[in-house]
């Protein structure tokens, strides 16, 4: 009774959700090849156009099928494509479905049709019906998050007998669902893993691979997992996905293909932004761009190169600066009063820095002069001992517990001293300048926080994004301005 | 909840004083324990019926770039400075500070002043930003502090945010022109 996928095609290995990049007229074919091009040579099994992390839904019919040409054409044989070829009808889905297979791909991720959400009978006779239109293998696509249909274990019992459907990527992170998938499936049907924060445990629990937004970024990663849970050491896959935890969480989170478009922007593989509604500084924020950036940072992604620091007439030139592209200016043009703000993390662990660093005889002389002083309703400050580059560490909130008070001048205090520290070990302030700085952090920490370590990581973090930002002029003007209409103050409309 | 007792005209709304016509930064300043030299520095103010503010700009170089260390490193309490944003971490050029003329006593008049006022007074500062008449040596080398004040108990945010955009806006063409 069962007829199970007995085509050839088998999924091995990992294959990035490809972003697509796009230009005034449509498709950027320049940046696109590109992009596979640097898949490839990063350890891509296979590539994957107009899936999710592609914005396919933000694409009109003849740009799809544009993205899937050029797909097949740049992969020039190496590896196989499988198209994402979902719409929320029918007859979408099978058109398209028939030009991948016309244009070259090996096989169709089809998402369950969303918005209107079908019944599961729908849902089954979609898939019917998409099976029998071509006879390249049909990969159903589970990610109800955002498609609002979710299929249960059962459903999926049914749709894996259909002529023609090889496997199921799931997306959804139930990893209850995922689990029971896995163990009752036949070896040919082929599940795959499209969910980044849970690709271990996916992988380990079955899953023949994985189809992933951050494979558009590091490949690498995973098959480096595959390998390891294929040789039993669990251990290390662990440290491999504890090395990509806080990125692909971000990737997840904000905004898909515009965090990773970011990204891979970042690391020098330019692949422009991402189509509205997604924008910059929204679903991606700030604070997620410079920890994106730090997250590059820490996996040795990020180019290294000379940031030049001017002082009058003197010099110093940072030779191993992480240069991130388009964030990092070629020189520092003075360094009398650079200024920068950072708010990070949320709830009452939420961390909020302004801080100002400056050559020693200069303004940040005022910062000196008055730490150690008490005065009535002034918030004093205190000069931090023992650190190396001279830091004043100026709270501007009244001290109103014990509790309060540890969490401001243990938990905060020692968050700047280790914020202040990584950012030279990263290279950012080179040592040579250390000894003529003088830094001062303004910091709030709420009356209510509870959580120590939450408000250690958060003004740890916004401090680091602070002085990056203040010695790169971040944001820029450009900035400014295109986000002058659509930038919302947290507090701005709300009682 | 009284904002909204006092929406549904269940509880009357708290009558205040009027919000100060005329804010002279200097004197605000001086106030704070900074003494500027007003030969060193440009100023400006403006006010409406809702949002007052007095500013001045000036070199990092100079006398206000030590007001600005000072500021943010010796907050006076309920007065404090805190940085011109139009969001949080997204700062305005040039650097900005802005900072209450009349202390705040709650937490809700703080998201007022830290809200609606500074986005009104972000967004006045980019608009000036957007129109190309701050020079990319005024937003690299100077910077600016604004002394503000606003009715405390008003209701309508959105309404404060375009009031303190206008002042602003006015008080920046005493810098800048039109």
């Amino acid at each position: 009774m069962s007829s199970l996928y007995d085509g050839d095609f088998r999924f091995k290995g990992v294959y990035p959700a490809l972003v697509t990049p796009f230009s005034d007229e449509g498709v950027n074919e320049k940046q696109y090849r590109n992009l596979i091009d640097y898949t490839i040579k990063a350890g891509a099994t296979g590539i994957v156009p107009c899936g999710t992390t592609g914005e396919f839904t933000s694409m009109r019919f003849e740009e799809k099928v544009e993205a899937i040409r050029i797909a097949c054409d740049a992969v020039k044989g190496r590896v196989p494509v499988i198209a994402g070829t979902g719409a929320a009808y029918t007859a979408d889905v099978v058109k398209l479905t028939r030009k991948a297979a016309e244009l070259g791909a090996s096989g169709a991720l089809v998402v369950t049709p969303y918005f209107l959400r079908p019944s599961t009978k729908e849902i089954y006779e979609h898939f019917e019906k998409v099976a029998a239109s071509t006879d390249i293998p049909i990969f159903v696509y589970n990610i109800p998050q955002v498609t609002g249909v979710p299929l249960h274990w059962t459903v999926v019992d049914g749709l894996r007998e259909i002529d023609g459907i090889a496997g199921l990527k799931d997306s959804s992170g139930d990893l209850i669902n995922l689990t029971t998938i896995l163990v009752r499936k036949p070896d040919e049907f082929q599940v795959v893993v499209g969910h980044d924060e849970v690709a271990l445990p996916a992988l380990a629990t079955g899953c023949d691979g994985a189809i992933l937004a951050s494979a558009n970024v590091f490949p690498g990663k995973y098959l480096r997992m595959m390998t390891l849970l294929e040789e039993g050491d669990l251990k290390s896959a662990r440290i491999v996905q504890r090395s990509i935890q806080r990125i692909v969480r971000i990737f997840v989170n904000r905004g898909g293909g515009l965090a990773v478009k970011a990204a891979l922007n970042m690391i020098g593989v330019p692949v422009g932004t991402a189509r509205r509604p997604l924008l910059e500084g929204d679903s991606l924020g700030y604070g997620d761009l410079d920890e994106l950036r730090i997250c590059l940072e820490d996996l040795q992604m990020i180019e290294r190169g000379p940031v030049t620091f001017i002082m009058g007439d003197r010099s110093i030139v940072a030779e191993d600066y992480p240069k991130a592209i388009g964030m990092v200016p070629n020189q520092v043009n003075d360094l009398t009063l650079l200024h920068g703000e950072a708010l990070f993390g949320g709830g009452n662990e939420v961390a909020h820095v302004d801080l100002v660093m400056g050559m020693r005889d200069g303004p940040m002389q005022e910062a000196l002069k008055n730490a150690g002083k008490i005065t009535e309703n002034v918030h004093s400050s205190n000069e931090i001992k023992d650190l190396e580059l001279t830091t004043v560490f100026a709270p501007t909130v009244t001290v109103t517990s014990e509790s309060h008070k540890k969490m401001v001048y243990e938990v905060a205090e020692k968050a700047v001293v280790d914020a202040v520290r990584r950012t030279v070990t990263d290279r950012i302030i080179p040592e040579e300048l250390v000894p003529d700085l003088v830094l001062a952090v303004n910091v709030f920490v709420h009356p209510s926080a509870a959580n120590p370590k939450r408000v250690h990581i958060n003004n740890f973090i916004a401090v680091r994004h602070a002085l990056r930002r203040a010695i790169e002029g971040r944001q820029s003007t450009k900035e400014i301005v295109a986000r002058k209409d659509s930038a919302r103050h947290p507090f701005a409309y709300s009682p | 909840m009284r904002v909204e007792l006092e929406k549904l005209g269940i509880v009357k709304p708290k009558v205040t004083s009027e919000v100060k016509s005329e804010i002279r930064i200097l004197d605000a300043l001086d106030r704070q324990g900074v003494k500027i030299d007003s030969s060193e520095v440009k100023v400006g103010a403006a006010s409406n019926d809702t949002v007052s503010v007095g500013l001045v700009f000036g070199r990092k170089t100079g006398p206000l770039g030590s007001a600005f260390v000072r500021l943010l490193t010796t907050p006076k309490v309920g007065q404090e400075a805190l940085t011109v944003i139009l969001e949080p971490n997204l700062a305005v050029k040039p650097s900005a500070l802005m900072f209450p003329i009349r202390t705040i006593k709650s937490m809700r008049q703080a998201s007022l002043f830290y809200g609606p006022v500074q986005s009104g007074a972000g967004k006045a500062v980019a608009t000036y930003l957007e129109r190309g008449v701050i020079s990319k040596m005024e937003q690299d080398e100077f910077v600016m502090i604004m002394a503000m004040d606003v009715n405390l108990y008003s209701r309508n945010r959105r309404q404060i945010t375009q009031a303190s955009q206008s002042a602003v806006e006015e008080a920046l063409t005493e810098i800048w022109g039109e």
